[in-house]
């Protein structure tokens, strides 16, 4: 069980990895045809797949405690949030224009991050008692 | 232990399709769907009764067909049924246009490795510089390309605006009817025109659109910044636009004096043509003697218009020459 969770964790890592390499790339095709036009939003989207996910998951996998899938699902779907809301954000800023609606995807985002991290934590707390 | 089979992530699954299609709405929100649509023919905004225009059809097929000097319209063309003027004979040719009202000069010029149309307008009255919406609506993503704006408003001369549909703030008014009354930031620079044919540029933050309209505007465009003001250059090589700073294509509007206007389209982003910088295009309306200038859309949107022909190349990416879709344009007519 125990190495099976491992497997699982250096998969998501790997994923996370690809992401974060993913976003990398796309701001430097996008920056290729933006016409000198920058955001820090764009330039800097491939933060968040990194902080947010490439960090989690080497540190789930060092102290060998890996969330349940339900966290799992919050946390990455907040983090797909933050990470898709600040392209867009870049490519409305290189655009000139906005959108209202891309503001729900960061609070939900946000919001879906704090659940996991508490769903975690409360996790973690449960099985200390358990012991 | 050996495990089962590996079970489906229904959760993950419906996360990332949810995800996906909000996505696709934002997308489709901002640069697609239109919405908060206001049409023109709604809005009691009457012409004034010594206004006198070209009736759009005559327009279209009076576009030249060489570059003959001194062709000149049909007698009949120079004067609409509204019209209080005495029936006149526009005389035009590719880059020249005249009648009793209105002496247009367009002249190309070459600076900073960019060709530069200008645009020399002198009016009898200020009612001939007037500005047109897409389809005749106002409201986010209604657009049109500059020459079929032009042609719907029976312009002689058109260049485009300043998008304002791409975004939801902003002040915009339009021939006297005031559409948007939302400041867009901080730092907004608006162009207005006052009914005397006047220009001013003013911060959105400092005098609200309501206040404009009670003092008298008649247009005010969002976009900017200002280039000249009270015969000052007000950018400088660092300043942006949305974080641009680059040479592009550019357009500008600028007034010179009382009812002597120049409409500035700079080519930009193919080989032939850099572009110009906001700096660059400053010292270009400067050095037409632009009392005030202001910057208008530029990129992929840089159109100059007249009589039925384009008279620059406007491109989006360089490598063909389109015009794109805008909310509006400016135009002489």
């Amino acid at each position: 069980m125990y190495t099976s969770d491992k497997k699982g964790a250096l998969m998501r890592l790997f994923i996370y990895i690809g992401v974060t390499v993913f976003c990398a790339v796309f701001f430097l095709v996008y920056d290729r045809f933006s016409h000198g036009v920058h955001s820090p939003f764009m330039t800097f989207m491939f933060a968040i797949p990194m902080v947010l996910g490439v960090i989690p998951c080497g540190i789930f996998l060092a102290v060998e405690r890996q969330p349940d899938r339900l966290t799992q699902n919050l946390w990455n779907s907040g983090v797909a949030m933050l990470t898709i809301s600040s392209g867009l954000r870049g490519v409305f800023e290189i655009a000139g224009t906005s959108s209202d609606w891309r503001i729900a995807l960061t609070i939900a985002g946000a919001a879906l991050l704090i659940v996991g991290a508490v769903a975690y934590i409360a996790a973690g707390r449960k099985k200390k008692e358990t012991l | 232990m050996k495990r089962g089979k590996k079970s489906i992530n229904i959760g993950g699954i419906i996360s990332a399709a949810v995800i996906t299609i909000y996505t696709v709405f934002v997308l489709l929100d901002a640069f697609v769907i239109p919405r908060d649509i206001v049409r023109v023919e709604d809005i009691d905004v009457s012409r004034p009764e010594s206004h006198s225009s070209l009736p759009p059809e005559d327009i279209v097929s009076s576009k030249p067909e060489t570059k003959e000097e001194s062709e000149i319209l049909p007698e009949s063309q120079g004067s609409s049924e509204e019209s209080s003027f005495e029936p006149h004979e526009p005389v035009y040719t590719d880059t020249y246009y005249s009648d009793e009202n209105i002496t247009i000069n367009i002249d190309t010029v070459r600076e900073h490795d960019t060709d530069i149309y200008i645009a020399d307008i002198k009016l009898a009255d200020p009612s001939y510089l007037r500005a047109g919406l897409a389809n005749g609506a106002f409201g986010r993503n209604v657009k049109a390309i500059t020459s079929e704006i032009a042609k719907e408003c029976g312009a002689i001369l058109a260049i485009n605006g300043d998008f304002y549909g791409f975004r939801d703030r902003g002040y915009v008014m339009r021939n006297g009817y005031l559409y948007r009354g939302s400041v867009y930031s901080r730092d907004s620079e608006d162009l207005v025109v006052y009914a005397d044919g006047s220009f001013e540029i003013v911060k959105e933050t400092d005098i609200s659109a309501d206040e404009l309209a009670e003092n008298g505007a008649e247009q005010i465009f969002s976009f900017g910044p200002g280039l000249v003001v009270n015969g000052k250059i007000t950018v400088n090589d660092g300043e942006e636009v949305e974080q641009a700073m680059n040479s592009n294509p550019r357009t500008a509007i600028g007034e010179i004096e009382p009812l002597h206007y120049v409409f500035v389209v700079s080519d930009g982003r193919t080989d032939e043509s850099d572009g110009l910088s906001l700096a660059e295009l400053a010292e270009v309306m400067k050095g037409l003697g632009c009392v005030n200038a202001y910057n208008l859309d530029g990129g992929g949107s840089s159109t100059m218009w007249f009589m039925g022909r384009i008279v620059n190349n406007p491109t989006s990416h360089g490598s063909s020459s389109h015009e794109r879709s805008v909310s509006d344009i400016v135009y002489i007519g």
